[in-house]
């Protein structure tokens, strides 16, 4: 959720030099991670999807398609949502059980400078929910054809919302006419740049919310995309110059003997190679053709933490934070007192220091020895999400440590990033020292944490020497 | 006293500031901000 902020900022801030009016829609999976709430996690989830709501409304998203993971609360909080927090959800498909309507808009119409566009949303099928007996969702051949129908020639730009996968979108896109632009839900690992079927443009943003989406369309030629564009040559560079820097800081930062090993350094300069060439082969075709220039040029825009934020949004995650960050707290309070027996292999840094006193010394200086206080100043000290890699548990499988509620009987000791983070559990190293061992971490053991998810500066010959113990 | 002299001095900056602004023709141009699977964790942490 903290990535709506930043997102924000950038959509006011590129339409505002840009000098162009601008449309902002969403096609799905909006409010919750998966289709289903996950169990005790009830209130704060609903409160969290509401949180982003109340977001996305003061960020005048215009649409917003509806996915699976959108009804993992239910019907009746959509409907909650798009009363209280105006949230204009689409979908023609998802329709009442008994009088076989939408329970939503199916589309809406909007004129965006002189440019009228028709959004309409379409829900997987796969979405429904059995235990939810209010609505069905229809096939999307059942209603699609007749809406089209009634919004031919009406639009200047027809755009299909939908959380169908990239295979029923495609046949979509080629079995019907009047559709200019579909933008695809749900996860996905990657960003999709547009690509063509038929007359359709589909596209889709990487999952998580670390990118935004941005097209400058030029729709002074109503349903015809352009093949040639010289922008697209800027796109490019734009890319390899992305390269370029990632390549720079590695060489800068990594020892010369590191470099060559590195798998992510290999693949960034097979990157930059192939990218060099499309370039020069791009350039080569813009000389020799004489087609029309293309109608847009697309990026997407890769959110980082260091981005300046919108106040009004960051205000409304701020409250929401608060709000969830109370009832987790009620959780772990009102959670299991009987201290599962995972934990008793753990010995805590105070007991390290019995023995390493240098070491746990050393320690104190480093941010893990402050990782639970930063969640504390950001409202996330109780969010289980957070907590799991700023806390020193026996294994950091999330699945398991949620079932076995390690994260809800974790005494004050174990808070931090300790000893046994990175060294295991050490409460019987800690009785018989010399008889057992504990392990020497490698890079894979911080990994396991500082994924690229939750760490995209991580370069472990760099982070390693911050945190590495004095030897004796 | 409104001159010739003046009239024209005004047209000219008049056009100057026109050539300035954006193009208010070309207005089929615009952004499409587009996003999807919003839920997430998008701070980094380390």
């Amino acid at each position: 959720m903290g990535g709506l902020s930043k997102k924000a900022f950038q959509i006011t801030t590129i339409a505002g030099q840009e000098k162009l009016p601008y449309l902002f829609v969403d096609s799905g999976a909006l409010l919750f991670k998966q289709n289903t709430i996950r169990s005790g996690m009830q209130e704060q989830e609903t409160t969290t999807a509401k949180g982003i709501a109340g977001a996305m409304q003061a960020m005048n998203s215009r649409a917003v398609g509806i996915a699976a993971q959108d009804l993992a609360g239910g019907i009746d909080l959509l409907k909650e949502i798009r009363d209280n927090q105006k949230l204009n959800w689409l979908s023609m498909n998802l329709v009442d059980s008994e009088k076989r309507e939408p329970v939503f808009t199916p589309f809406v119409n909007t004129r965006v400078g002189s440019t009228q566009i028709a959004i309409l949303g379409l829900t997987d099928e796969q979405a429904a929910r059995k235990n939810d007996p209010g609505y069905i969702i229809l096939p999307w051949q059942e209603v699609l054809p007749e809406v089209l129908a009634g919004i031919d020639h009406k639009a200047d730009m027809v755009i299909l919302l939908s959380s169908y996968p990239e295979e029923v979108n495609m046949e979509i896109a080629r079995t019907l006419l009047g559709i200019d632009l579909i933008l695809e839900s749900g996860h996905s690992a990657t960003n999709l740049p547009p690509h063509k079927a038929a007359n359709t443009m589909l596209t889709k943003v990487a999952g998580r919310g670390k990118y935004v989406g941005m097209m400058r369309i030029n729709w002074t030629d109503p349903g015809h995309w352009g093949e040639n564009c010289s922008d697209r040559i800027r796109t490019e560079q734009n890319h390899l110059d992305r390269i370029n820097w990632q390549i720079g800081r590695i060489e800068k930062r990594a020892r010369k003997n590191e470099v060559s090993t590195d798998e992510r350094y290999t693949q960034l300069l097979t990157e930059r190679k192939q990218s060099e060439q499309k370039i020069v082969d791009m350039e080569k075709a813009a000389e020799e053709t004489t087609e029309e220039p293309c109608s847009f040029t697309n990026r997407f825009i890769a959110l980082k933490s260091s981005m300046p934020e919108d106040r009004e949004v960051q205000a409304i995650i701020d409250q929401t934070t608060l709000e969830v960050n109370k009832l987790n707290r009620k959780r772990v309070r009102t959670g299991s007192r009987q201290q599962h027996s995972a934990l008793s292999t753990l010995a805590g840094w105070q007991q390290c220091r019995q023995c390493h006193p240098k070491q746990t010394a050393f320690w104190q200086t480093t941010d893990h020895a402050k990782a639970w206080q930063t969640l504390a100043d950001a409202n996330q000290q109780f969010n289980e999400d957070c907590l799991l890699c700023h806390v020193t548990l026996p294994y950091y499988d999330a699945a398991r440590v949620r079932s076995e509620k390690l994260l809800l009987q974790l005494p004050q000791s174990l808070y931090n990033v300790g000893c046994e983070s990175c060294h295991g559990p050490a409460a019987a190293h800690s009785k018989q020292p010399e008889a057992v061992e504990t392990i020497f971490p490698n890079e894979d053991t911080c990994k396991g944490c500082h994924t690229p998810d939750h760490d995209d500066n991580f370069i472990f010959a760099d982070k390693v020497q911050k945190v590495r113990c004095p030897k004796g | 006293m409104l001159t010739i002299k003046t009239i024209h001095r005004f047209l000219i900056a008049a056009l100057l500031l026109l050539s300035a602004t954006p193009n208010p023709l070309n207005a089929a141009e615009f952004l499409l901000f587009y996003a999807n699977d919003v839920h997430g964790e998008t701070e980094a942490c380390g």
